[in-house]
């Protein structure tokens, strides 16, 4: 089972395995996560160990519900390969910063890390839930077909998930080796590498189930692109409506070339489009739509997305020079693919981002790319900013620098256009005191909302509030120990719940997934909803609602071939 | 490493109990909606919360007769009777009723139904080194609360603060405990009457909540029963329904019943004395307990002989205390009864121990252990029939008290002029008889039970085993007759 290397490591080094035989009830919890075996139950029914065994990795410590087992010692995994190198910035440069895991050898050392859980905490951090110790085990066994077809088998999109994901607070963040005080596997890159160095497999076949089914989605995005691909694979008929002349939502306008290419981005929908996807782009779903829709179609996804900007609430947001972070990043991407650099934003200009989190680090890194200095006022604490790990890495790498716990009070100008962003610093005691900093160029982190009219006159507004969501009680959460205080669980159990809602529908024949439905989200969160609301529509299988009785045919050709079978 | 079976695949090494469905009260319907119903244990602990609020504000409140008062007229003449009672009949039927754990854990668990995860408590664990030992702390904590109990002259001739002190004393060890600690890590831990119900109640014909099928459970995911989640609690006592095989540590809250989403805990009867004859996990602990429990029961009998009373006298005088009891003495003779019962095993089992490697004859422990278990009987009679003197001679004033528990001049429907304040169940005459047929009947269990105790467990360590039956058989005979002739020379004292 194992591909991990004999340890050799001094006695007095090793991980100790402490068994409270009193407490000890013999449950087999720890021995059935026990990753190396070194748990058995003894003939008294107390759990025994074999130190010779043990890594020290403590799931069975966190599993126990009487903690009557308890590791003391050093985590025997070697050391996690160096971080990813980076790109350095040029000017009008948007290649991919990030580089893959240089060699084969270089990710089969780092897949070696991996324990192969038997219960694996890291698929309950993938929103996606992607068998992460399946495809690494397929690494170890140096098959990368067979990792890629694992991947496949959950993720539409797994080249783009392993270039966005802040996998930190992901899948990494719940890996057991994190967990234990380590560092976690560098599942996100391995992915990359698997996704890098393989031809992406034909959308899987799984049956032909669904073949009947005709299904609208409103937004090609991740979550909409996700759905298709799970009805897809159904056998089922799928026409995606994009209100932008360019179809993949986000990953096209927002995310900047130098963190996910087009070319990358591009490639999932390809698939689907050759498996058969029908594409109208430049087509804007409004509430007023749905019914029509649905007596052509048996169900609607609305995957729309969070692509309303909220409103400026600074001062002097209306002077010229200050936009939104959505209009920046769609100009800049424009402008560092055409290699026509932006008039306002030139060499030496600089440039204050207002807000935190990934966005602010998109913005940010475009700037210093146009040749702009980039500062980056994020009102949170640098201990909770909600950056990403490896985004912040990368933006201070380029030479954007961040001020925490700043808000930027107003903004002032001369004949307007702004020449002045006055910055206060957050203080525990005593009140701020703005002082003014000279800025050529603001843009504002405003946040995005959905845009309530395609869901018009459905039971559910979107996005649906988390806290209108039953706690449902999740037994692979609780019993994998997760639950006990780490912040992977909290983050993963309201992803999960989200999930959940996806599968069922907002209104009757509508279901709706991704930004859509749960507010700005992740990639991967938004494709695993696509997917989910995918498996509902195929769980519920709904009839269209054409009162005539007519199918009105309006699709392409293998949906009149599936009618013409009937 | 030596051969050992896949953990993953092979779970035959695991001990399991499979319920005999015959014996399985919950498969009634009625019994079933009450474990199902949140308002059992609920309701009993209520109960016990207003009997034992009303003994504390009596104690303080109430005039200082402790005849008529409710504290000690109720603690002294009617509860310990009635705890130890239930403890051999039933087994931890008292911790069900308790009023101390009952209002820690409402606490603990910011809830009176154990819905919810919410938690006020810092969860420590108990350690591990003392965990094993934990009974004997229990008792040890039993011990010296007799010994204060003795010395402030509480329950005869009574004192009602010091009733009303005592319980607060358990109020406050309790919430303190469970503040600090998880789950009802006093219960199996500290409380000092978890000794004396987990080992007399070895007796008791309630086996516990059980797992109906323990196959299900190897490959139940949830093991719900067992494990704290957002909509409530594992068992508190931490007990695994599956593993369960003997009533010592059940404390039959209904928590594993309720939760298990398969239907697969069942509450389980059984004949008297199964917990005593047939646990394959014995705990050294609970037989040491067992060893000083009987020191204490002898020694509320020696305390009555008036050559005690010389000798305490004397160490008093000597060694300035104050008053009976001694510590002296009354630790003294406590030891020496479990040092006797000890050091009685240790020799039978240097003598007839299998010769060979020590694992062929067997440990210490594993002679003394089993053997201990087969005296438990004896000595919760002992100790249930140190009370019949008060019980038989005033368990009617109980009515009375409760009428008027602060003993007023008068009280509710004239309480204070109640022919029940006289009224005695057993004429004296004929409480000794009755507390020699209670010891008669531990002799006899302790008998029967000893002999299958020697017969499944010991027989293959020694190559005499008719002997060893015979010196043990001997041996309770002797302690027996030893604790009648004592009841005998007390002449029903109460
Ligand atoms: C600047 C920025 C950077 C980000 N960086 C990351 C990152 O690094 N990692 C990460 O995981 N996530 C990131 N995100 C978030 C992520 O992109 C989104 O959560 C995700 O794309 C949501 O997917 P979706 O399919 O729900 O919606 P979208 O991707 O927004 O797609 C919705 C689509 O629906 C279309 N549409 C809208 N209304 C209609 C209509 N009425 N009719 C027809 N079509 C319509 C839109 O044009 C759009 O194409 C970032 C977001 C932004 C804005
Ligand atoms: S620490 Fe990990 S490897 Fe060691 S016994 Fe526990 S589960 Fe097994
Ligand atoms: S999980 Fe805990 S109680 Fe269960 S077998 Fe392991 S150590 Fe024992
Ligand atoms: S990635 Fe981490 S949690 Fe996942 S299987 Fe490997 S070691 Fe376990
Ligand atoms: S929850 Fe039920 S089936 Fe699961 S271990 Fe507990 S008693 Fe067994």
């Amino acid at each position: 089972m194992s591909h991990r290397a004999g340890f050799d490591v001094p006695q007095t080094r090793r991980p100790r395995v402490h068994v409270d035989a009193e407490r000890c009830a013999g449950c087999g919890e720890c021995v059935d996560r026990c990753p190396t075996a070194a748990l058995w139950l003894d003939a008294t029914g107390v759990v025994a160990a074999d130190p010779a065994l043990c890594v020290g990795c403590r799931q069975c410590e966190r599993t126990c519900p009487f903690r009557a087992i308890r590791v003391e010692g050093p985590l025997l995994v070697e050391p996690r390969m160096a971080p990813a190198p980076l790109r350095p910035v040029r000017l009008m440069d948007d290649r991919e910063a990030e580089e893959g895991i240089e060699s084969f050898g270089a990710a089969v050392r780092e897949a070696l890390r991996c324990l192969h859980c038997p219960d694996p905490t890291c698929v309950l951090g993938c929103p996606a839930h992607n068998d992460i110790p399946g495809f690494i085990a397929a690494i170890c066994e140096l098959d990368l077909d067979h990792a890629r077809s694992i991947l496949a088998s959950s993720s539409v999109m797994p080249e783009v998930c392993s270039r966005t994901c802040d996998a930190f607070a992901l899948c990494e963040g719940a890996c057991s080796l994190a967990l234990a005080g380590g560092e976690a596997v560098s599942i996100r890159l391995l992915e990359r590498f698997v996704t890098d160095h393989t031809a992406a497999p034909p959308l899987p076949v799984r049956s032909t189930r669904a073949k009947r089914l005709s299904v609208a989605v409103v937004g090609s995005g991740p979550a909409g692109l996700a759905a298709a691909g799970e009805l897809m694979s159904r056998g089922a008929h799928v026409v995606v409506f994009e209100r932008e002349p360019r179809p993949l939502g986000a990953l096209r306008w927002a995310i900047p070339a130098f963190v996910l290419p087009d070319e990358v981005a591009d490639l999932s929908l390809e698939r689907l489009l050759e498996a058969g996807l029908e594409l109208r782009t430049g087509i804007a779903v409004r509430g007023g739509d749905i019914p029509a829709l649905l007596s052509i179609h048996d169900a609607v996804i609305l995957a729309h997305g969070a692509t309303v900007p909220g409103a400026a609430t600074v001062s002097g947001a209306n002077l010229g020079g200050v936009e939104t972070a959505e209009r920046f990043l769609a100009r800049a991407k424009v402008a560092l693919a055409t290699n026509r650099p932006l008039e306002d934003v030139r060499a030496g200009a600089r440039v204050l981002v207002v807000g935190g989190g990934g966005t602010a680090m998109d913005v940010a890194r475009s700037v210093r790319r146009l040749g702009g200095e980039a500062v980056v006022a994020d009102p949170r604490d640098e201990r909770t900013a909600a950056s990403g790990r490896e985004k912040l890495r990368a933006a201070l790498a380029e030479g954007v620098r961040v001020r925490y716990e700043t808000d930027v009070v107003r903004l002032t100008g001369e004949r307007g256009v702004v020449a002045q962003a006055w910055l206060a610093r957050r203080r525990r005691l005593g009140v701020p005191r703005p002082a003014p900093e000279a800025v050529d160029h603001v843009v504002l982190v405003t946040g995005a909302f959905v845009d309530p009219e395609p869901a018009r006159g459905l039971l559910a507004t979107l996005p649906v509030p988390l806290e209108s969501l039953p706690d449902a009680a999740d037994w692979r959460w609780v019993t994998s120990g997760l639950m006990a205080g780490h912040t992977a669980a909290a983050r993963g159990r309201d992803a999960e719940r989200i999930l959940e809602r996806a599968a069922l529908p907002v209104g009757a024949g509508v279901w709706a997934a991704g930004d859509a439905l749960a507010g700005p989200g992740t990639v991967v969160a938004a494709m695993a909803q696509g997917r989910r609301a995918g498996e509902g529509v195929l769980a519920a299988m709904p009839v269209r609602t054409d009162p005539t009785g007519l199918r009105v045919l309006t699709t392409g050709k293998e949906f009149v071939a599936a009618v013409d079978e009937d | 490493m030596a051969a050992r079976p896949d953990p993953r695949r092979d779970r035959t090494v695991q001990r399991r109990t499979p319920g005999d469905p015959s014996l399985d009260i919950a498969r009634f319907p009625a019994v079933q909606r009450l474990l199902r119903s949140r308002a059992f244990p609920l309701g009993l602990v209520v109960a016990g919360q207003v009997v034992m609020w009303l003994v504390v504000a009596a104690g303080f409140l109430g005039a200082a007769v402790p005849g008529r008062n409710f504290a000690t007229v109720f603690t002294w003449y009617f509860w310990f009777a009635v705890f130890l009672l239930l403890t051999v009949t039933v087994g931890r039927g008292w911790c069900l009723v308790c009023p101390f754990g009952g209002q820690a854990q409402w606490l603990q668990r910011l809830s009176f139904t154990g819905r919810g995860r919410r938690s006020l408590t810092l969860g420590w664990t108990w350690p591990a080194r003392w965990g094993r030992w934990g009974l004997i702390v229990s008792a040890g904590l039993f011990i010296l609360v007799t010994w204060a109990e003795e010395f402030f002259r509480a329950a005869a001739p009574g004192d009602p603060v010091f009733t009303a002190y005592f319980a607060l004393f358990m109020i406050a060890l309790a919430l303190a405990t469970f503040l600090l600690f998880e789950r009802r890590t006093f219960c199996r831990y500290l409380c000092p009457l978890s000794a004396v119900v987990g080992v007399a109640g070895a007796t008791g014909v309630v086996a516990g909540f059980r797992a109906r099928n323990p196959d299900r459970c190897l490959t139940c995911a949830t093991k719900a029963c067992v494990r704290d989640a957002q909509d409530g609690h594992g068992c508190p006592w931490y007990v695994w329904p599956a593993s369960a095989e003997s009533n010592l540590l059940c404390g039959l809250c209904a928590e594993c019943f309720k939760r298990c989403p398969y239907d697969n805990v069942g509450l389980f009867v059984q004949p008297p004395l199964t917990s005593v004859v047939e646990p394959s996990h014995r705990r050294l602990d609970a037989a040491w307990a067992v060893a000083l429990l009987l020191g204490l029961a002898v020694f509320q009998q020696v305390n009555a002989l008036s050559a005690y009373r010389r000798l305490d006298a004397w160490l008093n005088r000597t060694l300035h205390f104050p008053g009976y009891p001694n510590p002296l003495d009354y630790v003294g003779i406590i030891c020496l009864v479990a040092a006797v019962a000890g050091g009685g095993v240790w020799l039978t089992m240097r003598a007839l121990r299998r010769e060979g490697p020590p694992a062929e004859g067997g440990s210490f422990a594993q002679w003394f252990t089993p053997l201990m278990y087969g005296l438990s009987p004896l000595m919760a009679s002992d100790i249930l029939a140190r009370q019949l003197p008060k019980l038989w001679g005033h368990v009617l004033s109980v009515l009375p008290a409760a009428a008027n528990p602060f003993a007023l001049h008068r009280g509710l429907w004239g309480a204070s002029a109640s022919p029940l304040w006289h009224l005695r169940l057993v004429a004296p005459g004929a409480v000794v008889p009755t507390q020699l047929v209670v010891v008669g009947a531990g002799l006899a269990a302790s008998l029967y039970a000893t002999a299958r105790i020697v017969r499944g467990e010991l027989d293959g360590m020694t190559d005499r085993p008719r002997l060893v039956h015979a010196v043990s058989t001997a041996a309770i005979l002797g302690v027996g007759a030893a604790i009648a002739l004592l009841y005998l020379a007390m002449r029903g004292t109460p």
